[in-house]
């Protein structure tokens, strides 16, 4: 059975699955309560749950996320929104610093099963401050699990299993993805990390993409394949820990790959991910690699500037062509 | 730092080259584009121009040598300059080259192309090459920036294979004759040269040939008595003066189309089915025997393909053969009628599948149906098939439609 349901209300979903299974879970975050989220995500929670497992805090993001790292050290499991991936460097210290690596330097002794959801992604006429894609900020910091689905049923799927994992999960949801309604089981279900879908199959190129650059980069293979270019796309879906058996799979067919994705290009995981390939597929490659990123320069408001600063299926198609030189 | 000046590599199958002449000599001012020495490969002598400016330093290749393709031949750069050592590694391993000079295997041929640019490959096209023993050095790329990819490897992979000429380097190392040097007592009065250049590849060629085959060769009788005389009326009504073998040539293009059966090659587990008549003429040369293709022969009239047969035959003779001319045969015509020659047991030239070998006319006597004799001119056609594709019955079924043809000339043309 299969139901559709829009994306927030699918991580509405999964939080509200994981608080019921398991009393230790609890949420905090800015607008989380009485509003219920910004994208309505939590409605209804404080309710249901009262206001010791559904907490509004403060602007103060440094604050709750040193809060949740020592509730998850004392065995609870707190999911926290940031309002926007981009108050993570508020918040470094805590996450960076402390969430990440709280298991090695005790030796085990102290685990941090806390998830960090936080919306990304650029599209809304935000501005610089509101709309980066910080991936590669994230996927720098061993000790960090980091996801960033793209689909209602991955997103719901994932989440759950965020929340039940012992280590600290940067949740990344993509903004213009939340009112996309998609199809989902209708049962209860789960979607392990660590592995990533092959969306649509092909031989020619392989797309490796995640969040919403995987519908563009869908969009894109349509396109494509009216031309006769047969391109495999490839949702990672979960960023670290990286699903490399599934990346050289796809790259030992297809011989030639971009990546996408809507971080700024230089310094990208877009680039991480190149830079890997090159090591250790080098006699694979039919083409240079090459990054679909946004470009080196701060988001812009201006909604056309903006929307030159990220790749869309058009894009897309012309990096496919021009790595297969077509 | 000096310039090295290599061997060039002229068309796929060339592995090495022998320095026939140095037309510049040592403290030679050289310039872009001036002939510097005269190389001699299996098939052709070519001139070696120069793609740098300054002094010939050092001659490292002498006359008579052998060198491996890109192997070192000459050094050009400013006078007083030190040439070799620590500035050019390449030189070294080239230097010593005429000793290990059968790169029959070499899975990895050196990153330069003839022109000494950088040559733009994908890893895996460099991969695939090595595999299957593509030298690609002289292929164009059809990637971005006019990278050669796996594509590419592939079909000139495939190229190589039909190649006539191509014993390929390592596809078919097996193809190679044992090496059989000083096991023969030599007598008095014995002279002794090396087996090289284009008696190498014949011998190799035919010795793969005669080996892997299952050759069966079948003689037809032809009476060419109208076919001359329709050479004769031809000359009289266009004042052209068409050759025994040119006519030969238009029937056998002619019948080949309705006989696809004959063009087809042995490939391992497949057998290719040829869509072209490209016909292989061979030509007998002072040093050998060379083997240039007229491609697509059933689509040319009379006149092209006599105009087509002449100039390769004639370019054969003065080694002016570009290597594409004499490949991709699907189909090869060798006539000894000249010769005087009776009958024949042609070698087939692979990857063919048949060749038709052409005798001498000679006059026979004939008796008609009230036992009056007469004269007649007959001519005898060989053609050996190869027995793993070919039958015998399918070829002569082609022999004697080709003999029907010839023997109404008429038909040839029309």
């Amino acid at each position: 059975m299969s139901k559709k349901i829009t994306v927030s209300k699918a991580i509405g979903e999964a939080l509200h699955e994981e608080m019921l299974r398991d009393e230790k879970v609890f949420i905090m975050g800015e607008d989380m309560a009485v509003m219920g989220n910004v994208f309505a995500i939590t409605k209804g929670f404080l309710e249901e749950f009262g206001p010791n497992r559904v907490i509004d805090t403060p602007i103060s993001e440094e604050g709750f996320c040193g809060m949740a790292v020592g509730a998850a050290m004392r065995g609870m499991r707190p999911v926290v929104e940031l309002m926007y991936n981009d108050f993570a460097t508020v918040a470094a210290d805590p996450l960076l610093n402390q969430a990440a690596k709280m298991r090695y330097m005790t030796g085990g002794q102290a685990t941090v099963p806390m998830v960090l959801r936080a919306p990304m992604g650029a599209g809304r006429r935000n501005a610089g401050q509101h709309s980066q894609s910080l991936e590669n900020l994230f996927c720098h910091f061993p000790g960090l699990k980091v996801v960033a689905p793209c689909t209602a049923k991955d997103a719901k799927g994932l989440l759950k299993t965020a929340i039940r994992d012992d280590d600290p999960v940067i949740f990344l949801e993509h903004k213009l993805l939340y009112a996309r309604k998609e199809e989902i089981p209708e049962e209860e279900y789960t979607i392990p990390l660590g592995l990533a879908d092959v969306k649509r199959e092909g031989k020619d190129l392989t797309i490796i993409t995640w969040s919403r650059e995987v519908n563009f980069s869908m969009e894109a293979a349509e396109t494509l394949a009216a031309e006769g270019i047969d391109v495999e796309v490839l949702d990672l879906r979960t960023l670290v820990p990286l699903d490399w058996d599934s990346i050289v799979k796809s790259v030992s067919k297809t011989h030639n790959v971009i990546i996408v994705s809507e971080e700024v290009k230089r310094g990208s995981y877009a680039g991480e991910i190149s830079a890997q390939i090159a090591e250790e597929l080098f006699d694979e490659l039919d083409a240079p690699v090459e990054r679909v990123c946004g470009l080196n320069i701060c988001s812009p408001f201006s909604p056309t500037l903006e929307d030159e600063n990220f790749p869309h299926p058009e894009t897309i198609v012309k990096a496919v062509k021009r790595v297969l030189n077509k | 730092m000096a310039f090295e000046v290599l061997m060039p590599q002229l068309g796929l199958t060339m592995e090495e080259g022998t320095v026939s002449e140095w037309k510049k000599h040592e403290g030679d001012a050289v310039k872009v584009g001036d002939v510097i020495l005269e190389i001699t490969t299996d098939k052709l002598t070519n001139e070696v121009t120069s793609e740098f400016e300054g002094t010939l330093l050092k001659i490292v290749a002498q006359e008579g040598e052998d060198v491996p393709v890109k192997g070192l031949l000459a050094y050009i750069g400013q006078p007083g300059e030190a040439v070799g050592g620590a500035s050019a590694p390449a030189a070294a391993p080239a230097e010593t080259a005429p000793v290990a000079a059968a790169p029959a295997a070499a899975p990895a041929p050196a990153p330069a192309a003839a022109n000494g640019k950088r040559i733009r490959i994908s890893p895996l096209a460099r991969k695939t090459a090595a595999k299957l023993g593509v030298d690609y050095s002289g292929l164009t790329g059809s990637g971005s920036s006019g990278r050669i990819t796996q594509k590419d490897i592939f079909a000139a992979a495939e190229a190589q294979k039909n190649a006539p000429a191509a014993v390929a380097p390592a596809a078919a190392p097996a193809a190679k004759p044992a090496a059989r040097s000083g096991g023969l007592e030599l007598m008095e009065g014995d002279t002794v040269v090396k087996l090289a250049g284009m008696r190498k590849v014949v011998a190799e060629r035919m010795w793969a040939s005669h080996n892997e085959i299952p050759p069966v060769t079948q003689n037809i009788k032809v009476d060419v008595t109208a076919l001359m005389k329709f050479r004769k009326m031809l000359l009289a009504e266009t004042g052209k003066k068409y050759s025994v073998n040119d006519l030969i040539l238009k029937a056998t293009a002619k019948c080949l189309r309705q006989h696809p059966e004959m063009l087809v090659s042995y490939d391992g587990d497949r057998i290719i089915q040829r869509a072209h008549v490209n016909l292989g003429v061979a030509v007998a040369l002072d040093a050998g025997l060379i083997v240039p293709v007229i491609r697509d022969a059933d689509k040319m009239g009379l006149d092209a393909l006599s105009a087509a047969a002449k100039d390769l035959a004639a370019r054969a003779k003065e080694n002016k053969l570009t290597p594409d001319e004499y490949k991709g045969s699907t189909f090869t015509v060798s006539n000894l009628g000249m010769f005087g020659i009776e009958t024949f047991t042609p070698i087939i030239n692979q990857p063919d599948a048949a060749i038709l070998g052409v005798c001498a006319i000679a006059d026979e006597l004939d008796m008609d149906e009230e036992g009056k004799l007469y004269k007649k001119q007959v001519m005898r056609l060989s053609v050996t098939l190869d027995h793993r594709l070919l039958d015998g019955a399918v070829v002569a079924k082609f022999e004697m439609d080709l003999r029907d043809l010839l023997q109404n000339p008429m038909q040839i043309v029309l």
